[in-house]
């Protein structure tokens, strides 16, 4: 009896149950259901946002700050033979591997090594084998040589129109201003130009010497030089020159075997 | 599985991943047993609502006190913990004398009771009249469905106080209710 009153009571109350709640207030909690889950996404897009630009900004820093990586002191050899040990048995193991050796210790090694290969060539160049040396010694050298073939194969002409030159110094200066000159007590007068003699010339004698060097322009006179090889068998050896009679009056003086200058010996008259 | 087959605790989860078609689903589970358990609490509509929206709230922004075992027994104490704030803020008296001795409550009046109303509102206003302790246990039984353990986790009181308060409030309303019965 308890329980059929018990079982009227709970079907009138179901019964009973016919409020319910608001649109408005079903709208207000859905929406505030709708905004939590943005703020929920929002944060999640904002934390990846955060950890992406900090992962990219931490690989450009690493990218410009210039971080020499610390290699270990691995050689390519220890690689090589570790790699081997890893491969299976029908690959050759080395048992005794060479020392190691870094790649900048074995390039600096290589280095060394042609320098010092570089060294004993060059001294192998300054020390000559007796042979050698001694074909050295016999050989003359390169400016001894040269001033020989100038001496046999230069030829040069002298062509000259010697004026009337004035007898007294003063008067040879007025020549050209480049002139020097001095007279001694003997009465001997030298000319010089650009410290260069270039006449004697003794007032009382019926000769003076004229001198002229190749290529010089004297006292307004042309010289036209050419010596020829052929001109030059009459000569007579100093202790410091050689003088060549090229004719009569001219003669080339040679000095270390080189022609120095040519003399005319002119009669005043 | 379609959704509506999925448990409650299940759907909570799945709107907590960012499925709102699931916090639809769970919202319509609870709209109305939750709604009428604070109007049979004694809240008038308009503060029934409010403390209604309030529980919602809190369902929706807090998810860490749910321990995920029972998403029901947590939204009625949400519920009843928001509605036993309500009334005190309106200072409101909830906490009557009352005798589980004798399960007699001195400030419930048969007199009350309308003898011409009809048997629907009679219980309504049987089940409102009820001591709070009472109320609270038979709506949980009967509008929440909980089970007298659950219940009494949520009233946080023993199982045997909640099998006779649940007795308690039967006999009481068998004698509200006696010209519809």
């Amino acid at each position: 009896m308890s329980d059929k009153h018990e079982e009227a009571i709970r079907y009138l109350y179901r019964q009973s149950r016919t409020e319910q709640p608001s649109v408005f207030v079903d709208k207000r909690i859905r929406k505030a259901a709708s905004r939590a889950l943005y703020k929920n996404r929002k944060q999640w897009v904002w934390s990846l946002s955060t950890a992406a630009v900090l992962v990219l900004s931490f690989t450009v820093v690493l990218n410009l700050v210039d971080v020499e990586p610390d290699f270990s002191p691995v050689t390519e050899q220890e690689e090589l033979t570790q790699q081997v040990l890893k491969k299976p048995n029908y690959f050759p193991v080395l048992k005794n591997p060479p020392p190691a050796v870094t790649m900048e210790q074995q390039s600096l090694q290589e280095f060394a090594k042609e320098e010092v290969e570089r060294s004993q060539r060059s001294k192998r160049k300054l020390q000559p084998s007796s042979a050698r040396q001694k074909r050295i010694d016999e050989t003359p050298s390169f400016d001894v040589f040269e001033s020989s073939a100038i001496m046999v194969e230069h030829s040069l002409s002298v062509k000259t129109t010697i004026p009337k030159l004035p007898l007294q110094l003063e008067q040879l200066l007025a020549l050209d201003k480049s002139l020097r000159g001095e007279q001694q007590q003997s009465g001997l007068i030298k000319l010089y130009q650009r410290n260069r003699l270039i006449l004697t010339l003794l007032p009382g004698e019926s000769e003076f010497t004229f001198m002229a060097w190749p290529g010089a322009e004297l006292l307004g006179v042309d010289v036209d030089w050419h010596v020829s090889a052929l001109e030059l068998d009459a000569c007579s050896e100093l202790k410091t020159e050689m003088i060549c009679s090229l004719t009569d009056q001219l003669k080339a003086v040679f000095i270390s075997d080189k022609l120095d200058h040519v003399t005319w010996s002119v009669n005043r008259e | 599985m379609s959704q509506a087959e999925l448990t409650d605790e299940d759907l909570y989860a799945a709107y907590r991943g960012g499925d709102m078609a699931a916090f639809d689903l769970l919202y319509a589970r609870y709209r109305q047993p939750l709604y009428l358990f604070l109007l049979r609490r004694g809240h008038s509509e308009p503060v029934a609502e409010d403390v209604f929206h309030d529980c919602w709230i809190k369902v929706i922004d807090k998810a860490k006190s749910f321990d995920g075992e029972n998403f029901r027994a947590w939204v009625y104490s949400i519920t009843r913990n928001l509605s036993t704030d309500s009334f005190r803020k309106a200072n409101i008296r909830l906490t009557e004398e009352y005798d589980d001795e004798s399960g007699s409550n001195s400030h419930v009046s048969t007199e009350k009771v309308q003898q011409d109303v009809d048997c629907l509102e009679l219980v309504k206003t049987s089940v409102s009249s009820l001591p709070v302790e009472q109320r609270d246990v038979f709506l949980l039984k009967e509008e929440a469905g909980l089970s007298l353990q659950q219940i009494a986790d949520v009233m946080a009181v023993g199982r045997e106080t909640i099998k006779s308060r649940i007795r308690y409030a039967m006999n009481q309303l068998k004698k509200l209710m006696a010209e519809c019965l």
